[in-house]
């Protein structure tokens, strides 16, 4: 052991002072060597500093993007990206006629660890084929909506699906942090009656008169996604088909 | 005053070169000492460089975590969280019969700052109950979150005036405060609770299914206001209870 005592050291010459290599300096109990020193900062502003397991690099961080799917694809881990918050909605069930509505599609949200991911299988539910009917028929129910097998919401029934001159039971989420039901459908009333059930994205369609022809069924997009379908006026009119799910994706890194 | 003028440094002994604790080295104005050394980034995988106060860590950062609250409790803050995003909503009220429903629960939102706080207590609101035509149905209960946000029930249906639909309730303390929707009034069979933040009401129906809304009151979203009974001989649902969601933030 050797004690240099010095308050000022300047390289002979050049402009560098050199630890050699092989030899570490110690600063109180902490080694400082080329591992442990800061990166340089410039050029990375609003950036942090994160460990891949063996170094550090400059990240971005944050709500970096949003991924919604109306049908059916795949999500794929953008670069970087740790945790995602995701939140789905099935599909509404149809309507009928005579104030009978479908049910909303259930939903779900979750904050899933995706670090180990690369992608995960989405599918969105889709309203029935035949969407909306007449007074007293049975109405096409929602599809489910999933988030590969971390959740999924299950559609709403159309209207007399459950009891006849019955309003759609909504669907539910299931497998998320938070798993809900949407709103079910009205039954059988005079005329119009009610608008199918709200989802947590919105209300369904208008419900009309015969002065707006086929109301209901003719604006039957004109409503929140997840939402049961309107009723037709009366007998005479065409309920609205329910909407298709939704699953959206917040990319947080 | 003294001055060294040197090149290349070695350990005279071993491999290392010490600065006592005690002792400053500064580079070019800039002091630096044992916290000023970075700590191993091996096994800190997706983890950021941040302070505990007094050292640098490794700390995990984003959104990390939800807790849900559909009955009262508390919330304990997960280790480590630095922020919540708070979404509150109260019970709905009790709906009645002839389209006679229930007022949504109010709803509030707020962003909060938790580094000094442990846990919070948390209140959810029970539904109002529902009752028959023309009867006054029950008032949502009240949801809080701590001191920090609350929120008033939906009314039951026929409380405010006869045959009126419940109003909505309001939220208060948060960065949103907003009120939840009405119930319909007296028409001729069906009409429909308050919509909350999170929908809508219980379904609707017709004897032919029973007391249809009654038996299926629970399929609704939390908040919303009770449907109603079929016309006067069926007993209406109660509202649907309050929610607590809590996103945690690092």
């Amino acid at each position: 052991m050797s004690i240099l005592k010095v308050n000022e050291l300047r390289p002979q010459s050049g402009s560098n002072v050199t630890i050699q290599s092989g030899y570490t300096l110690r600063l109180g109990s902490k080694n400082l060597d080329s591992s442990s020193v800061m990166p340089s900062p410039s050029g990375q502003n609003g950036k942090i500093l994160v460990s891949n397991g063996s170094s550090r690099n400059w990240e971005d961080h944050g709500a970096v993007s949003m991924s919604v799917w109306t049908s059916s694809g795949t999500w794929s881990r953008p670069s970087g990206v740790k945790r995602i918050l995701v939140r789905i909605a099935g599909a509404g069930g149809a309507g009928s006629g005579v104030g009978e509505a479908g049910g909303a599609g259930g939903y779900a949200e979750e904050i899933i660890d995706v670090t180990g991911v690369s992608s995960i299988s989405v599918t969105v539910g889709q309203p029935g084929s035949w969407g909306g009917t007449y007074y007293s028929g049975g109405a096409a129910n929602g599809g489910t909506t999933s988030f590969g097998n971390y959740m999924s919401a299950s559609g709403g029934n159309g209207a007399n699906r459950n009891y006849q001159h019955c309003g759609g039971l909504p669907g539910v989420g299931s497998g998320g942090n938070l798993n809900i039901y949407g709103g079910g459908g009205s039954g059988h009333e005079y005329w119009s009656g009610y608008p199918g059930g709200g989802s947590f994205f919105g209300g369904a369609g208008a419900t009309g008169h015969p002065r707006g022809g086929h109301y209901a069924y003719n604006h039957q997009y004109r409503a929140a996604v997840g939402s049961g379908g309107s009723p037709g006026y009366h007998t005479s009119r065409r309920g609205a088909r329910g909407m298709a799910g939704v699953v959206c994706v917040w990319n947080f890194r | 005053m003294s001055r060294l003028l040197v090149n290349n440094i070695r350990a005279y002994s071993g491999s290392v070169i010490t600065i006592p604790a005690t002792t400053k080295l500064s580079l070019g104005g800039k002091t630096i000492g044992e916290n000023s050394v970075l700590p191993s980034a091996s096994g800190q995988s997706n983890k950021a460089i941040a302070s505990d106060g007094s050292s640098i860590i490794y700390n995990t950062y984003g959104a990390t975590g939800m807790q849900v609250f559909t009955s009262s409790g508390t919330y304990v803050k997960t280790s480590g969280t630095n922020q919540v995003m708070v979404r509150l909503v109260a019970a709905g009220g009790g709906g009645s019969g002839h389209c006679e429903a229930g007022g949504a629960g109010g709803f509030s939102e707020k962003i909060l700052n938790v580094t000094g706080v442990g846990s919070v207590s948390v209140v959810i609101g029970t539904g109002g109950t529902g009752t028959y035509y023309s009867g006054r149905s029950g008032q949502g209960s009240s949801s809080s979150f701590g001191a920090f946000l609350s929120a008033t029930g939906g009314d039951g249906a026929n409380q405010s005036y006869q045959h009126a639909g419940g109003l909505g309730g309001i939220g208060a303390g948060g960065d949103v405060n907003m009120y939840g929707g009405g119930g319909s009034a007296h028409g001729r069979i069906n009409g429909g609770g308050g919509y909350s933040f999170f929908g809508g009401s219980a379904a609707r129906g017709h004897p032919r299914g029973g007391d249809y809304s009654r038996n299926h009151q629970s399929r609704s979203a939390p908040g919303s206001g009770g449907a109603n009974g079929w016309f006067r001989s069926y007993l209406g649902p109660e509202g649907k209870h309050g929610m607590c969601v809590v996103w945690e933030f690092r």
